[in-house]
C-alpha cells in the first residue's frame, strides 16, 4: 500500500494479521524463533501498531492484543529470575504459534508451487474439473451439466428466501396441515411427469416459508433414497441446482417413507 | 480389434473427468487384469513425458487423467481469453491449513493463521475447493469442521490428499507425543 500526501511518500506493506508481521519483524533482523530478542521486536512491533493507528486504519484491534501479549512478556523478562522457580521461559507462549504459523506458510508456498489446473495445467476441451456423469439421464438440452453439492442446494435455498423477501412476501409464523410425506408425494408425481425440474421452479408455487422448508426437506430425503439426483449447470442454472429424476424402481423405498 | 493401449488412450482422449484403473479395465473388457491395465497407463506416460507431446498423462484425485504439460499455459490463456486462474496469498495459505490439518475447525484455522478466516472459508467454498466435511459433535453448538473436495486434488493436480507436499517445517510442529509419567 502506498499512502501520498504532499510532505510525504510512505510505502506500509499490510501484514495479515499479528503473527505475520511478528514473523516478517523476526526475519528481518534475522533472530532465531527461539530465542527472541523480545526488547527489540517489541520496539518495532510497536511502531508499526503506531503507524496504523496515525492511518486511521481499521486493523488495530489483533495487532493491539499481541502489542499487550508482547510488552506482556518484555515486563516478566526483567524480573530477576528465581533460579528455583520452575517456570518456563515466557517466550515460550509465542514459539509454537509462530513456528506453526511459519510452517503453514511454507506448505503454502509449496501448495503453491504445484502445477494447477486452469493456470498452469488445462484439461482437453478446458471444462474445468467439473464433468458429465455418465448416469445422468438424457436431457434435450445440451448444457453441460454438473453434479451438484449439498451446500449449492443450501445457497439456491437462500437465495429463494431473499427473493422473497424482496418481493415483499410476508413470512407468517402458523401452524400448518402440510405433512413432509404429502410434499414428497407431490414431487414424486412431478418429477415423475416432467422428469427434470429446477429447485427454484418448487418454490413457485405460492405458499409460506415452512411449505418452501418442507420442500427442501424433501428434496433431500428424495435424493437420499436415489429417488432423484441433484444437478447444476454452472452456467445457466440461475434458479439453482435441476432435479433429476434418478431411478424410477426407488420411487418403493420413496413411497414407503413414511412422515407425519 | 484395436490394442488394449489405444483403447485406453480413447477413453481417456473422451472422458472429462480423472478415470480409475478399474473403472477402464472393466470397460476396455479383455484378457487383462487392472494390473496390466495400470502398466499399460505408466507405460504411455513415460512415453508421452519423454516425447515431444504437448499433452502427458497425470494421475489425480483417484485416477488418470490426459493434461496439457507444463509451460503452455501463456498459448492456452490465450486462446481461452482468460487470465491465470488466481488465489490470492490469504486463499492459498488457508487451504493449506486445511489441507494438512483436516478436517478442522473454524477456530482452529484462525488460531493457526491469527486472523479472522470466515470470508475466505465462504470465498473457498464457493470455488468448492473446501467443504464442510462433519460437525464435532463434542463441543458446544456442534461447530463444523472443514476438508478439502475432489475438485482441490484435481486442481493441484493431487493423486490423493497423502500425495501433499512434504514440508519439512511441518514436522517441527508435529505435537510432541507425551510419554506418560511413571513417577
Amino acid at each position: 500500500m502506498i499512502v501520498q500526501n504532499d510532505e510525504l511518500t510512505l510505502k506500509l506493506d499490510i501484514y495479515e494479521g499479528p503473527l505475520d508481521l511478528l514473523l516478517h519483524l523476526i526475519r528481518r533482523n534475522e533472530v532465531d524463533i527461539n530465542d527472541i530478542p523480545v526488547s527489540l521486536i517489541t520496539a518495532q512491533y510497536l511502531e508499526y501498531v503506531e503507524l496504523i493507528e496515525t492511518l486511521n486504519l481499521d486493523l488495530a484491534g489483533d495487532f493491539l492484543i499481541m502489542a499487550a501479549t508482547l510488552t506482556h512478556i518484555k515486563s516478566k523478562l526483567l524480573l530477576p529470575s528465581d533460579p528455583e522457580s520452575r517456570e518456563e521461559d515466557p517466550r515460550l507462549e509465542l514459539v509454537r504459534p509462530l513456528l506453526e504459523h511459519a510452517a503453514f506458510q511454507a506448505a503454502a508456498e509449496a501448495l503453491g508451487g504445484l502445477p494447477q489446473l486452469e493456470r498452469d495445467v488445462f484439461l482437453r476441451g478446458g471444462k474445468g474439473a467439473d464433468t458429465l456423469d455418465a448416469a445422468l439421464p438424457p436431457g434435450e438440452d445440451s448444457a453441460p451439466v454438473a453434479k451438484t453439492s449439498a451446500y449449492e442446494l443450501v445457497k439456491a435455498w437462500g437465495e429463494i428466501l431473499d427473493r422473497r423477501r424482496s418481493a415483499g412476501l410476508s413470512l407468517n409464523f402458523m401452524m400448518e396441515t402440510v405433512t413432509i410425506g404429502e410434499k414428497l408425494q407431490k414431487i414424486r408425481l412431478f418429477l415423475a411427469g416432467a422428469k427434470t425440474a429446477h429447485f427454484g421452479d418448487l418454490a413457485r408455487e405460492r405458499g409460506n416459508s415452512f411449505e418452501l422448508a418442507l420442500n427442501f426437506l424433501a428434496v433431500l430425503e428424495l435424493a437420499r433414497v436415489g429417488f432423484l439426483r441433484l444437478w447444476q449447470d454452472i452456467e445457466v442454472d440461475r434458479t439453482g441446482p435441476r432435479l433429476f429424476l434418478a431411478d424410477p424402481r426407488a420411487k418403493e423405498s420413496a413411497g414407503a417413507l413414511d412422515y407425519r | 480389434m484395436p490394442s488394449l493401449r489405444t483403447i485406453l488412450e480413447g477413453l481417456l482422449f473422451v472422458s472429462d473427468a480423472p478415470l480409475g484403473a478399474e473403472l477402464l479395465c472393466e470397460i476396455a473388457a479383455g484378457p487383462h487384469s487392472t494390473e496390466d491395465v495400470r502398466r499399460e497407463l505408466e507405460s504411455m506416460r513415460e512415453e508421452y513425458d519423454a516425447g515431444e507431446r504437448a499433452f502427458t498423462l497425470r494421475q489425480v484425485a483417484g485416477g488418470w487423467q490426459l493434461r496439457t504439460k507444463a509451460g503452455l499455459a501463456p498459448w492456452c490463456h490465450k486462446l481461452k481469453r482468460t487470465a491465470p486462474a488466481k488465489l490470492s496469498k490469504a486463499a492459498v495459505e488457508t487451504l493449506a491449513v486445511v489441507a494438512y490439518r483436516q478436517p478442522i475447525l473454524r477456530a482452529e484455522i484462525e488460531k493457526i493463521r491469527g486472523v479472522d478466516a470466515g470470508g475466505i472459508i465462504r470465498t473457498l467454498l464457493d470455488k468448492d475447493l473446501v467443504r464442510i466435511s462433519a460437525r464435532r459433535e463434542t463441543l458446544p453448538g456442534r461447530p463444523m469442521l472443514y476438508s478439502t473436495t475432489q475438485k482441490f486434488l484435481e486442481t493441484f493436480e493431487l493423486k490423493s490428499i497423502d500425495s501433499l507436499p512434504t514440508v519439512e517445517e511441518m514436522d517441527k510442529i508435529r505435537p510432541p507425543v507425551v510419554q506418560p509419567k511413571l513417577f
